[in-house]
């Protein structure tokens, strides 16, 4: 068996859906009912309790000296991200650490826009993108959060195009550094726009 | 965008039974799938809540996070079960601070009751939330359950 091979090579097969999975005794939606009784004038019986399959993307990273580096991360129209995971295999040391950002780039729109700050990333381990303590900026803008409530709701992507994600590095520094960045996400929920 | 549904936990690996020790071969390598329900929070609303979030019966909980678009204007919110029997409420977690903008993970002190994260109990669980208002009710957020659904874990 060469090095690295998989053992299961022969009996993974990989099942594709076009749109969510989800899972769950009851699917079907009740009318509307009333939220600000106790006890609920529904049983809880009655009510749908089908959740979504978390669907996750990940890509190398690499800190290279062009900004947004194009990744394989593409994520359908209207999803919702809901965590953003990068594993620091080799240190960052972008100037300032500003070592990585992430962001979109919609077509025809020319602009980067991102989903929060330049994370500091000069220690390998494994990082949460969304603990904004870690940035170089802090602050966790309403227009991020609005961003990953629906990714569509980025400024220039068009309705019901896919989003691409990207990174960007900041400058300076040795650029070796390199990273697994792992995004997880409900497609198509469609929440704001 | 089409949905395609089961009614049941989703799992994946290529051994699913373990009929010997050797891995990779004869030992199962079966996971579940992770799921999650979100549902929109407003301070606004009357307390108790309830949300869309029911949680399958037996059910393992795994995170439970808040992405806070619009900050509240006091600091906690509880997050809370419904037995479907009793007007009671036995917290998931107590005064998660909810005053800034941004992605709020409940963890630490926050969780009232582990044992309640590692099964939510023999019935299916409708998710309460309270989130006091003290004037402005500004605050909006997503409340993110993620869950294994039937883990039926017992320890």
């Amino acid at each position: 068996m060469a090095a690295n091979s998989n053992p299961h090579d022969n009996t993974y097969n990989s099942t594709t859906f076009s749109g969510p999975v989800k899972a769950g005794s009851r699917r079907q939606p009740v009318p509307t009912y009333d939220r600000d009784t106790v006890p609920g004038t529904v049983a809880v019986t009655a009510l749908p309790n089908a959740g979504y399959a978390i669907c996750s993307q990940s890509a190398a990273i690499e800190q290279t000296s062009s900004s947004e580096s194009v990744n394989n991360i593409v994520l359908p129209s209207g999803s919702m991200i809901i965590s953003i995971q990068i594993i620091v295999t080799t240190a960052f040391d972008a100037t300032d650490d500003k070592d990585l950002g992430v962001c979109s780039s919609p077509e025809g729109d020319g602009s980067v826009r991102f989903l929060g700050g330049y994370a500091k990333l000069g220690v390998v381990g494994v990082y949460d993108y969304g603990d904004n303590s870690n940035w170089t900026t802090t602050t966790f803008t309403d227009y991020y959060a609005n961003r990953w409530k629906d990714v569509s709701y980025i400024t220039g992507v068009v309705a019901g195009d896919s989003v691409d994600i990207r990174t960007d590095a900041g400058p300076g520094g040795s650029q070796t550094g390199r990273a697994i960045l792992t995004i997880s996400y409900i497609p198509g929920l469609h929440l704001l726009t | 965008m089409s949905t395609t549904s089961f009614a049941g936990p989703i799992k994946a690996g290529d051994i699913l039974n373990t009929i010997g020790t050797t891995l990779s071969d004869d030992v199962a390598n079966v996971g579940f799938a992770t799921m999650v329900q979100v549902y929109s929070l407003s301070q606004a609303s009357a307390d108790p809540r309830w949300t869309d979030i029911v949680i399958p019966a037996n059910s393992q909980i795994t995170r439970m996070a808040f992405l806070i678009t619009t900050a509240g204007d006091t600091t906690s919110i509880n997050i809370g079960r419904y037995d479907s029997v009793s007007t009671s409420y036995s917290w998931f977690a107590e005064t998660v601070v909810s005053t800034a903008i941004g992605l709020k993970e409940v963890e630490g002190s926050d969780v009232t009751d582990a044992s309640r994260w590692k099964d939510v109990g023999n019935k299916d669980c409708q998710i309460t939330a309270t989130w006091t208002d003290s004037g402005s009710s500004s605050g909006r957020a997503m409340l993110i359950v993620e869950y294994i659904q039937n883990n039926n874990l017992t320890a």
